[in-house]
């Protein structure tokens, strides 16, 4: 029921895509009282519980009042965010993946708030940071990320006698098996409406999408790495051993919820939604590394977060604060990070503490989920970063996995294809890239 | 001769003096009757599409790694260049012309054959029916196409689960599929508002036209055929028209099945290519030469199918 519900109300938000423009947001820019009322500040994202994080800081925190309003998610954000800073009427603070902040920063959107976060920086995991100051200037607090783990089903994995595989090849082995016992499920599957894992899985291999080489950009989308990748991905995807779906499909959940798939490989952030929308299958589930690829600890991140200052914000320096006590203090993300509340992975430098409390969860037969996150956050490669025109890349990135769906492509042609319209598109706005 | 020649010279002076005043008069009230709907006209109709006109002429523009201020640069009809060399803007362009030529004939003619049904002589209930047919038009386009996403999603329809028992497997979503499932989303929810258009003018004909060719022998079916539907061409030609614009607009039914189709892309209707332009990739010059070239594709081809069959009916 439960499932229905929330599926129902995923796709309804998906759909309400459509009312972008006609609706202008209620959330005015943060405007302060000339007689010296509170500060308002408008802040707009999809964390769960992050409501109850506000109302703390409003308690405590008179003279600056936090207007919240939730968002089902980025997709369905970003244009409205977008339509709403190009009206001059986009409100003060956002959530944004860490994907996007290079993206609006290009596209005007954001603001520069460099004189306003003091040490904050000393606060966040330093590639973090370094992705909220895409040329320099900062323009977000980070708020998460998703390092990544393998989340499988201990009892299915018993009854089809596989061993929790630790590498890619492993896994590949685990994938024919499951496959030639029972077609109708798979290991898992591939998300062609995520494109933040298939990122993640050339991320993993020491992939390099952007790099700044002196005043240009560098761009290796189809890089040695990310070749590597798509073609472990379409060698399971054209043995059968893995499936394709969407992930944001409502019917995803129940996929979950009746075994086809075995294993779900995605960032921490999925915690939470999973406990959610498949509380049937509570205790069953188990959490493990991330399969690697033989001879490297290396792990990748999925997602992740930042509250970013919008253009025409009024009050930036409240803003940055309230981000800042939101993403940092220790009353925040006792809330945020919990399992059963945000279920987030925090951005702050001191994550494994803060992430560790409590997370000895019955829908995980009493594991200790956090070790294994916690694990993953150490080994992921930090110098990644996303271009200036990630908005476009990532579409394409969508268009393409649901094109190698339908059979009309495959993942390494795909990457191909992505590479010369992602330096088209960076060319088309003038910016510079090297050969 | 003479008194023909005076008379005008006279005629005319007195009836000039009395127009004058009152033409002032009359023109004075024209201009206060017309004048909301001008405004209104000007405020939310002319000035938006000169807009997008204007700014289909520009393009953003940043340097170097481009974090800097963005400037928004003329650059002629290079927006229009883009969209006619796309290849995203033919498929998009291509889909709808497809989704039309079967989806309206289609709508139309059931919406015609229930409006000739609740016309005959032999109908009962003709309001409940009425009402009933054109209920589906009451639910709003994107919670429609919500629904229907629930009765096309391969692990909760009904229909697919119903097809998996009897060994058949049913997929609403396929890429040869998709677009005829949106087609079948777009006539439900619209055929009861055409068929409702479409009575009013059936039953607008006078009664004597049939009583008469009954008397003459005509069957009902010949009724229907030779009398009733020619006499209602207008209402079918107001249908045709905004039937062929909804499609050039088709919007909902797409973007709410991209998210449980993988046939369905970012860029699968112009409307979608216009709206991804604007909001994902920021490039308002390139969906407003989209949108242009929208609004003229649906212009010449109301013209075109108006003066079609207006020739017709003479």
């Amino acid at each position: 029921m439960k499932t229905a519900r929330t599926a129902a109300a995923a796709l309804a938000a998906t759909a309400m895509v459509t009312a972008l423009g006609a609706c202008g947001t209620d959330s005015g820019g943060g405007s302060s009282d000339p007689a010296g009322g509170p500060v308002e500040i408008s802040y707009t994202g999809w964390v769960p519980s992050a409501e109850e994080v506000v109302d703390v800081w409003n308690e405590a925190n008179p003279d600056v009042q936090v207007r919240y309003s939730p968002v089902a998610n980025g997709q369905e954000a970003y244009p409205k965010i977008r339509s709403s800073v190009q009206a001059g009427d986009g409100g003060c603070l956002a959530q944004l993946t860490l994907d996007q902040v290079s993206s609006f920063v290009a596209d005007g959107m954001l603001l520069d708030v460099s004189e306003y976060v003091g040490d904050a920086e000393d606060l966040f995991l330093d590639w973090t940071w370094a992705q909220v100051s895409p040329g320099g200037a900062t323009y977000a607090i980070p708020q998460d990320t998703g390092p990544m783990a393998m989340y499988y089903r201990a009892d299915l994995f018993d009854q089809f006698g596989i061993d929790v595989p630790t590498t890619w090849d492993e896994f590949a082995t685990a994938a024919e098996t499951v496959h030639a016992a029972d077609p109708s499920k798979t290991l898992t599957y591939l998300a062609t409406d995520d494109a933040s894992t298939i990122a993640a899985y050339a991320w993993q291999r020491g992939a390099q999408w952007f790099e700044i080489d002196g005043e240009a950009w560098q761009v290796g989308i189809d890089d040695d790495a990310s070749v590597e990748a798509a073609e472990y991905w379409q060698g399971l995807l054209d043995s059968g051993a893995i499936a394709t779906t969407k992930r944001w499909d409502p019917g995803f959940y129940a996929e979950l919820n009746q075994g086809t798939y075995l294993a779900m490989i995605g960032g921490a952030w999925n915690t939470a939604l999973i406990e959610e929308n498949v509380a049937e299958t509570s205790g069953s589930w188990r959490v493990a590394p991330m399969p690697t690829v033989d001879g490297s600890d290396a792990t990748a991140n999925s997602g992740g977060s930042a509250v970013a200052v919008l253009k025409g914000c009024e009050n930036p320096e409240a803003a940055v604060e309230f981000a800042t006590w939101l993403n940092s203090s220790d009353e925040s993300l006792a809330v945020l990070t919990a399992p059963d509340g945000g279920g987030l992975y925090p951005a702050v430098k001191d994550a494994p503490e803060v992430a560790a409390a409590d997370q000895e969860l019955e829908f995980f037969g009493g594991q200790d989920i956090a070790e294994v996150f916690d694990a993953s956050a150490q080994n992921v490669n930090t110098d990644w970063a996303w271009g200036p025109t990630y908005s476009t890349t990532d579409t394409g990135l969508t268009d393409g996995l649901a094109s190698v769906a339908t059979g009309g492509s495959t993942l390494p042609d795909m990457l191909a294809g992505l590479q010369e319209t992602t330096v088209a598109a960076m060319q088309d706005r003038g910016i510079a890239v090297a050969d | 001769m003479t008194t023909t020649a005076v008379r005008p010279r006279v005629a005319p002076q007195v009836v000039r003096g009395a127009t004058r005043r009152g033409t002032r008069r009359v023109r004075g009230a024209i201009l206060t009757l017309i004048a909301p709907f001008v405004l209104l006209f000007l405020f939310v109709y002319v000035t938006p599409i000169v807009y997008s006109v204007v700014q289909s002429f520009f393009s953003l523009q940043t340097s170097s790694l481009g974090f800097g201020e963005p400037s928004t640069v003329f650059v002629g009809l290079d927006n229009y260049t883009k969209a006619i060399e796309s290849g995203a803007f033919w498929s998009a362009l291509g889909r709808i012309f497809a989704f039309g030529f079967v989806q309206v004939p289609v709508m139309l003619g059931i919406a015609l054959g229930l409006a000739l049904l609740l016309d005959s002589a032999a109908a009962r209930w003709v309001s409940l029916y009425r009402i009933l047919y054109f209920l589906p038009y009451a639910i709003p386009g994107v919670i429609a196409a919500v629904l229907w996403a629930y009765l096309y999603s391969p692990t909760l329809s009904p229909f697919v689960a119903l097809g998996d028992s009897l060994g058949a497997d049913v997929d609403f979503l396929g890429p040869r599929v998709v677009l005829w499932s949106m087609a079948n989303i777009t006539t439900w929810a619209f055929t009861g508002y055409n068929m409702l258009i479409m009575l009013s003018a059936l039953q607008a004909i006078p009664r004597e036209q049939f009583e008469a060719a009954r008397i003459d022998g005509a069957s009902e079916w010949r009724i229907a055929r030779v009398i009733k539907t020619p006499q209602i061409r207008p209402a079918l030609v107001l249908t045709g028209i905004n039937s062929i614009i909804g499609t050039i607009q088709l919007f909902n039914e797409p973007q709410v099945m991209r998210v449980i189709s993988d046939a369905v892309n970012s860029e699968y209707v112009p409307t979608m290519l216009a709206m991804g332009a604007a909001f994902v990739k920021n490039d308002f010059g390139y969906a407003a030469a989209v949108s242009v070239l929208l609004a003229l594709v649906a212009g010449v081809l109301s013209v075109l199918y108006y003066t079609l069959a207006m020739r017709r009916s003479q």
